[in-house]
């Protein structure tokens, strides 16, 4: 219910070695530990991409519990689907259960795309546990500000992604205030609301129409405030530090063996 | 004969409802109000203490947080409900509680009917039309229509009448008024005047209920009212204002005597310049 944990992609105050790391070096930093959880093959590679995560959140270890408590539904839906892509995938035949014909390519598959997802959601969770939306929106900005050049509107994207991370706290709030609103006039809401019509209505409704009248107010009073009417400056110069040099170094040699055993042996 | 309270909270902010009864829970903006709004109505775990109804606490020795146990005799007005609305037509939505207690057609068109006209919207003209078509004014009394179609026993109303203009709060006020005596009535409010209608009032102050004097003599403790943050008639604010710049003023209920006071302590001073 309402302020119970930390909630899903929301910033955390705090003042860990990831925190003080520079937002660009931990974007690219996920992008590295996440390509390398696509690249790589089981188990060398995962193991490697597996350790790198363990890494990055020793450094903000404090926030581990609350992590886990993010990942948790996780699990229940990484098991679910580990068991439809177990049973459906064509391929030799463990066992035949009734109808139900477990492959052991549908295993080895399933335990890929798990372990990927994990940690994909694990490392993205860590970057928005420790780094300010607006730092991420920067970050992202300095990493994909060259596409401007082929007249890609990266400004434009970046904002709206920027505005969207910041809003998510208060979407999840905003739903469990219209759950608790709609059970105090004799809802039903739980599980079963998947399944009632009406009860995804009640839910969806107020909450898409809340939206809309927040996003049109918030277009309204950006523009009052002359959003976009000229270039955009920056207050902050980010700099890269010691601490900065040392992780990148890490997560480049890391990520390079990654590749190569992946492609090449 | 000992009676058990309908609903009964006991932690830090506890307080005690008898069948039929108005109370109001008083308390400053960002008090906590509709955290114990939510409370009361089991729709969340109380931080300190528990919640009875009629003796029994629903949630009590469950270890997860599951809300489908919740009493539906309790139910719960949201602040801005009209933002809950939802469905096609103002019939569908006032009947969206009803249908979820599996009652016959002719008993949900009963209770639909009773609580639109309880509301006063005129039941014929409005009840095919989209909620959404309708004035805020007129989608918070459908919203209150829907609350009151389950039949209560016991009805929480989380500050019912904010955001509303002067006008449409003086209506939707006398709405609430018949209903007194139908179910009893938990009113959570930051306006002291709208307090001093219930039968026993509460104080919330430091994250703790104190029950005040309630009725006419509610404004008698303007001092501490003023102090806790509540929103008090201008005569009021106006004299703990002066008082905190050092004027001394009577501790007088009457909105009439306290002006003249006033006045009177602005003129001496005038005088002796």
């Amino acid at each position: 219910m309402i302020g119970s944990t930390p909630r899903f992609l929301s910033y955390q105050v705090g003042d860990s070695v990831l925190h003080r790391m520079d937002p660009r070096t931990k974007l690219l930093g996920a992008f590295a530990i996440m390509a390398d959880a696509l690249l790589a093959s089981v188990p060398f590679g995962m193991l490697t991409a597996y350790a790198l995560g363990a890494v990055a959140g020793l450094m903000a270890y404090h926030l581990l519990p609350s992590l886990l408590r993010v990942l948790r539904p996780l699990l229940i839906l990484i098991v679910l689907f580990g068991f439809i892509i177990v049973v459906t995938t064509p391929g030799h035949a463990l066992a035949h259960i009734w109808i139900v014909v477990p492959t052991s390519d549908g295993v080895s598959l399933a335990i890929r795309l798990g372990l990927q997802a994990l940690l994909i959601v694990y490392t993205t969770s860590l970057l928005s546990l420790t780094t300010p939306p607006l730092a991420v929106a920067d970050a992202l900005q300095w990493t994909f500000g060259w596409l401007q050049r082929f007249k890609v509107p990266v400004r434009d994207i970046i904002a709206m992604v920027a505005i969207g991370l910041t809003f998510v706290p208060l979407l999840i709030e905003e739903t469990q205030k219209v759950i608790a609103a709609q059970r105090a006039r004799g809802a039903n809401l739980g599980m079963n609301a998947l399944l009632d019509e009406q009860s995804m209505a009640a839910l969806l409704i107020p909450l898409l129409l809340a939206n809309l009248r927040r996003g049109g107010e918030l277009a309204e009073s950006m523009e009052a405030r002359l959003y976009d009417t000229g270039p955009r400056t920056m207050l902050l110069q980010r700099r890269f530090r010691r601490l900065d040099v040392m992780a990148a170094s890490v997560l480049t040699v890391f990520t390079a063996v990654v590749v190569l055993v992946s492609f090449v042996v | 004969m000992i009676t058990v309270a309908v609903l009964e909270h006991t932690g830090t902010r506890a307080l005690k409802v008898e069948a039929a009864e108005v109370v109001s829970v008083l308390g400053a903006p960002s008090s906590g109000k509709t955290r114990l709004a939510l409370e009361l109505a089991f729709l969340m775990r109380p931080e300190k203490g528990e919640v009875f109804f009629h003796g029994v606490n629903p949630l009590a020795r469950k270890s997860r947080f599951e809300p489908t146990q919740r009493p539906r005799e309790v139910t719960l007005l949201v602040q801005n409900a009209e933002d809950q609305l939802f469905a096609k037509t103002v019939f569908d939505d006032v009947a969206f509680g009803p249908r979820h207690l599996t009652f016959s057609d002719a008993e949900i068109e009963r209770r639909v009917v009773q609580a639109l006209e309880a509301v006063r919207l005129d039941v014929d003209e409005v009840r095919e039309r989209s909620p959404f078509a309708l004035s805020g004014g007129e989608r918070r009394r459908v919203a209150l229509a829907g609350v009151l179609a389950m039949e209560p026993e016991v009805l929480i109303l989380d500050e019912p009448t904010a955001n509303l203009d002067p006008q449409t709060r003086n209506d939707f006020l006398d709405l609430l008024e018949p209903l007194r005596g139908k179910s009893a009535i938990v009113w959570l409010t930051s306006r002291a005047r709208e307090a001093a209608l219930a039968d026993r009032i509460y104080l919330l102050r430091d994250g703790r209920s104190i029950e005040v004097h309630g009725g006419a003599d509610l404004l008698r403790n303007w001092r501490d009212l003023a102090s806790a943050g509540v929103e008090l008639p201008s005569v009021y604010e106006l004299a703990f204002a002066l008082e905190r710049c050092g004027h001394s003023l009577p501790s007088t209920a009457s909105a009439g005597e306290l002006q003249q006071a006033i006045v009177q302590d602005w003129q001496d001073r005038h005088r002796d310049r």
